[in-house]
Formats: C-alpha cells, structure tokens, sequence
C-alpha cells in the first residue's frame, strides 16, 4: 500500500523575472516500509522534491496524498501537525539547537504535540536509547561528535513515531566511517518497521536502501529496485575484524566519499 | 505551546546573553522606576498633608500683609491692636489666636553663646502648632500683658547653652536684655506646615517683640492667627475679616492690602503643585516606557533574524505559526516584566529613602505594583506582536536555509 502518493508535482521559484522549475511533473508512490534513495547531482531537484514530500514546503502544482490524506490542500497549522505527528526530519547539518541539552533537542516535536515534562523526558529516553546515545543524553551538541549529533538528530525524528523518516544527505557531513554507523542505524529502524526516504548524491550510501530513484531537470530519470542492499552493520564488523593496513584498505573503498569536515552550529 | 514552555525558552534564551537583556531592559525598566517612586511619594506626601490637616483640624487661618498688592518701596499699612481686638470680639468660635516676630539674636549664657532665631509669639502659638513642652510651661496671658521677660526654648539650644544643667529658671541673655527659661518644648518634627521655628529657635512673648520692632507700646501686626473651632466658622471669619479690613483701610489701586488665607485652601494649592509634578513625571516615565518597548521590539527583531535557523528546525518538527508567535510574544513580554519587576523595586527603594528622610508614611499599595506590571505586560505584548509575527511568516524551507 502506498503510503506517499505524488501526482504531477510542479515545483516552480520566481527568482526576480526569471522563474526557475525546480520540478517537472513528478508523479511518485512510496510504500509503506519502504527504504527509497533520491539520487541526483545538486540542483536535480532532489532536495527540493523531499521538502515538498516532508511538508516543508508546497508545490505549484500537482497532487500529494500522505496516509491516503490530500496534504496539498492543508493549511499551514495543519502541515505544521502533519510534521509534527507524521514526519520525521535528519538534517546534513544536523540542526539541532545549540543552546540545550541533547535531550531537551529530542524532546523539541513533543512539546508542540502537547506531552507532559514528564512523559517528554520518559519518550525522550526511549529515543535516545534507540540510538544507543542514553549516556550522552545531558550533553549540549557541542559537546558532541559528529556521529553523536546525528544520532540525537535521528532520536529527534523517531521521537514522536511518525509514519516516515526522511533524511536529508544524513552522512554528508560525517567521516565515511561514522556515516557507515548512521547508515547501520538507518538500517537497523528499518528492520524494525520504519519507512525511510533518504536524499543522497553518493551512490554506496544509496545502496543500502531498497529502492533508488534518479532526479535530474526535476524529473525522475529511473526507478530500480535495490536488489541485494548493502549491509553497514556487516560491514563495519569486516572493518572491526581487519589489521590496519586491510582497515585502510577497507576505507578506501568507501572512500570515495571526501572526508568533509564537521560543520559547527 | 504552552506558556510554561514558553517562559522556560525565555528564560534560557536570556540566561545566554545577560548583559543583552540588561541594557534592553533599562528604559523599562527607568521608567517603571519613576512611575512607582512618584506615585508612592505622592501617597506618602498626601497621607502626610491629611495627617497635619487633621492635627490642625483645617481650621487655621491667618491673615497677611498683601505684599502683591504694594509697589516696591511703598510704605505699608499693617493691622494694629485696636483690629486684633475688633476679631477677637467679631469673630464666633475662635479657639486661639497669635502672631509671629521673627528676629536673630545671639544668646548667650555663661560664657557659651549661640546665634538664635527669636520668635515673638502669643500664648494660643504652642497649641496652634502643636508644639508641645517638654519641661516647665508655655506662656500665659500675664506674660504677654505684663510683657515679663520669660522665654520658652526649643532642645537644641537648650543643650547647647546649658549642656546637662536644668534650663527651668537659668537666666540668658538675649540683645542686651535678660529672660528667664520658663520651659523647654520637645524637638521639632519636620513638619509641612511650621511657624518657620527649628531647634534652635527662642520663644518670647510677642508683646516684647512689637513693642522692640515698633519702638513703643503700639504694637503692630504684619501676619496674624486665628484657630476656630469649626470650618463654618473659619469661613464667617474670612468674610468678616475682609470686609472690616476693606471698609477700614481700602483698597490699594482695587486690590485687596491684606490677604486671608484658610488652610485647606492652602492645602488645596499644595495639592496642584503636586498634581503637577506627578503630571511631568508621568509624561516622562511614560515616555521612557515606550522608548523601552521600541528598545524591546529592535532587539526582538534581531532575534528573529539571529534565530531564523531555530524557527525553522521548530517547524521542521511541529511548531505551527502561532506557537512560533506565541514564542517570540513570551520572551518580548518576560524582558518587559524583569524590567518592570526591577523598576517596581528600584522605584519603591528610592520612595522609601525620600520617604523616611522626610518622615513620610511609605506606602506600597498592592494596585500599584499590579498596575506597573500590568503596564509591562502590555507593553512587551504591544512592541513584541511584529517581531513574533514577522519570525512566524517564514516559511520552513526557507528558515532552514538560512545561515544564521
């Protein structure tokens, strides 16, 4: 059944006199438990395409049903509670807010859903040991790595149970190592029910996921079906169990990904 | 989002940028200051102006030498004692009565001397003022007619010239002539309304006073006092006073040469004076105020701008426009309140140091402080809508883009 219906989908920003169509009648279905990767060079669409499927923004035009429901039509409170209830959000840059503890970042969705301190403080744990971050829960973000932020940006967005989880460029700007971690996170959520939409330009990131699709010129250019996903946790046990030589070796085969460095908030 | 939420983000978002929050609140924060420190002196001044009223009974009145009403350097006529005598007779209802000579002397006693303000007055003057003895008696009619030289002496002289020795019939020396101490009153209050006597001051019978200004037996009066026994009575006597003195003596180029004055119409002018001056403070602190809140709302709106990422990631995850509204409203609203708050406090300090160096009643009334707050309140909601609605039109992408 699928649970993320897109019918024509327009996408179109005025730029001064110009206007720029940052997506061209796109139709798409996602299923439910699906693991889909948008794929495509930067200014294919594909983040724009996920913003538009996140409730982030609208489209022009085109129809979008999310759980059977018509969301094109919804006013802003209500996309606001779509995002809140529905939709999970892992950010490249993490976006968490600087100022507060880790937990106090997890339990951001919950206040605007209305939770007791309590109850947010309890779910909020939950979260955190789900992506194994419980001993770090106190921690401001800047007190945090890299891979650490991410995971209490993924605590974030499984927090209040939502329908699907959509990462964008989630390991773009970690080390190819600790986005392997994130990936095996990824994976393991999905095995425990999650449906995940994932934007990602690399294509050994995309193939851990189920299903890719090519943007490009705001439309889809392909749609394959993964037919063996790469396994992170698997792979990182083969990096645990090599000498150092054969663990660079081993990384440089992911390593076509550029060591980015870590942005700081 | 609820308002504890609310309150708690203010709270942290100030904790991160103290001295920010500080100086944003110091016009509030001024103003709010003024508003109550004005407002609990006034109190305090009235409720002291009532209180001396009362003890007066408002039914002291005194009547004067019009000095508007003479050119400079013209000669002026003054009552004399046949007019004095015509009131006591006219007037129904007269308690006491008196005048007041003022003269500087210096008074000495055994060596130690003192300069000394000496105050001629008649035996009515001690009750009309409320000035009340602490040692030996105030003046009777046969000191005044009999014009024997006694004084009465306020403390401070008092210990000055006889340091620990008893006063009661010591013997000073006062231009030339001798006086014996009857009495020694108590120290004088700091009072609104006084007969111009301090601590220092010697009081002899005015007899004695008259007769040295006036070089004779024909006393003469520039000010005299009447105290009655009740207001209908205060006021038969001010027409009776006005009329017999213009049939007597005329006008003076149509204007009254003498003026009568009643005080609780005295305190009525007192009472404008003030209202006055609480007018010009309100005007100020209300302007201080609203140059406050536009202080608030310039720096909420660089919040916004600094914080344009955070509203993004809130409405990434849920916030709907309104909580982003009622966010940013909060934290306006809380500034506003810390700076009133304070105000309430720095104000109510400066009151309670004017009022007990004038030993006024220093009264903080519930209403007030619950109207200063109330006046934060309002304010931080006023100056704190735009910036709230302006961080709420975002939409989320385009927040979330943002560098900030």
């Amino acid at each position: 059944m699928a649970i993320i219906e897109l019918r024509d989908i327009d996408k179109i920003y005025k730029m001064g006199n110009i206007e720029v169509r940052a997506l061209n009648r796109v139709s798409l279905d996602i299923s439910e438990h699906d693991f889909l990767c948008i794929m495509g060079a930067s200014g294919s669409g594909k983040s724009t395409l996920m913003n538009i499927i996140g409730c982030l923004d609208r489209p022009s035009a085109g129809s979008y049903h999310l759980g059977g429901k018509d969301v094109s039509g919804l006013a802003d409170e209500q996309l606001a509670a779509v995002r809140n209830k529905q939709i999970g959000f892992v950010f490249q840059t993490f976006n968490l807010l600087p100022r507060i503890s880790a937990r106090k970042n997890v339990e951001l969705p919950l206040i605007y859903s209305g939770y007791s301190a309590k109850e947010r403080r309890r779910m909020a744990d939950i979260a955190l040991d789900r992506v194994e971050l419980s001993d770090r829960a106190g921690h401001k973000p800047n007190e945090l790595s890299g891979g650490q932020r991410q995971r209490v940006a993924i605590a974030r967005a499984l927090v209040n149970s939502p329908s699907i989880i959509f990462a964008d460029e989630p390991t773009g700007n970690l080390d190819s190592r600790t986005g392997l971690n994130i990936m095996a996170l990824f994976q393991k959520l999905h095995e425990e029910g999650a449906t995940i939409v994932m934007v990602t330009h690399e294509m050994d990131i995309a193939l851990h996921g189920k299903r890719i699709i090519h943007l490009r010129d705001g439309q889809i250019h392909g749609d394959e079906a993964v037919k063996k996903p790469a396994n992170a946790a698997a792979a990182i046990r083969n990096l645990a169990d090599l000498n150092k030589q054969d663990l660079e070796e081993a990384m440089s085969l992911h390593s076509n990904v550029h060591k980015s460095q870590e942005s700081v908030e | 989002m609820k308002i504890t939420e609310g309150l708690r983000e203010s709270i942290s978002v100030m904790g991160g940028n103290k001295i920010r929050a500080v100086l944003t609140i110091l016009g509030i924060n001024f103003g709010v200051g003024c508003l109550i420190a004005i407002s609990v002196i006034g109190l305090a001044f009235r409720d002291s102006v009532g209180s001396e009223v009362g003890r007066y009974g408002s039914t002291l009145l005194w009547v004067q030498v019009d000095g508007n009403s003479y050119l400079k350097g013209e000669s002026r006529i003054l009552m004399d004692g046949r007019d004095i005598k015509f009131f006591k007779q006219a007037l129904p209802g007269l308690q006491s009565s008196g005048t007041l000579f003022s003269e500087t002397y210096t008074a000495a006693y055994m060596g130690e001397s003192k300069e000394a303000q000496v105050l001629g007055v008649g035996p009515g003057h001690f009750e009309m003022f409320d000035s009340k003895i602490e040692k030996g008696r105030t003046f009777i009619e046969q000191d005044i007619s009999l014009r024997k030289r006694v004084c009465v002496i306020r403390p401070d002289i008092a210990a000055r010239l006889f340091k620990d020795e008893d006063p009661l019939g010591k013997v000073i020396r006062l231009s030339e002539r001798n006086y014996t101490v009857i009495g020694v009153t108590e120290r004088a209050n700091n009072m609104l309304l006084s007969d111009g006597s301090d601590n220092n001051t010697i009081f002899i019978p005015d007899s004695l006073v008259g007769a040295k200004i006036w070089g004779g037996n024909f006393v003469k009066y520039w000010i005299y006092l009447f105290k009655f026994d009740s207001i209908e009575n205060v006021e038969i006597a001010e027409e009776r006073i006005n009329s017999y003195l213009e049939k007597k003596y005329g006008l003076l180029r149509d204007l009254p040469r003498f003026r009568v004055q009643r005080l609780d119409s005295f305190v009525g002018m007192i009472d404008r004076i003030l209202n006055i001056i609480t007018t010009l403070v309100t005007v100020i602190a209300a302007i201080s105020i609203v140059v406050g809140g536009l202080g608030i709302m310039n720096i909420m709106l660089v919040a916004v701008t600094e914080r344009t990422r955070e509203i993004g990631i809130r409405m990434a995850v849920g916030a709907t426009k309104t909580d982003i509204v009622v966010q940013f409203i909060i934290e306006a609203i809380v500034l506003c309140l810390i700076g009133g708050a304070t105000g309430v406090f720095f104000g109510a300090v400066l009151a309670a140091v004017v009022c007990s160096i004038l030993e006024w009643k220093f009264m903080l009334s519930f209403v007030i402080v619950a109207g200063a707050l109330g006046i934060s309140t309002f304010i931080g909601l006023v100056f704190g809508i735009y910036p709230a609605w302006k961080a709420s039109r975002l939409m989320p992408v385009e927040a979330l883009r943002s560098d900030a």
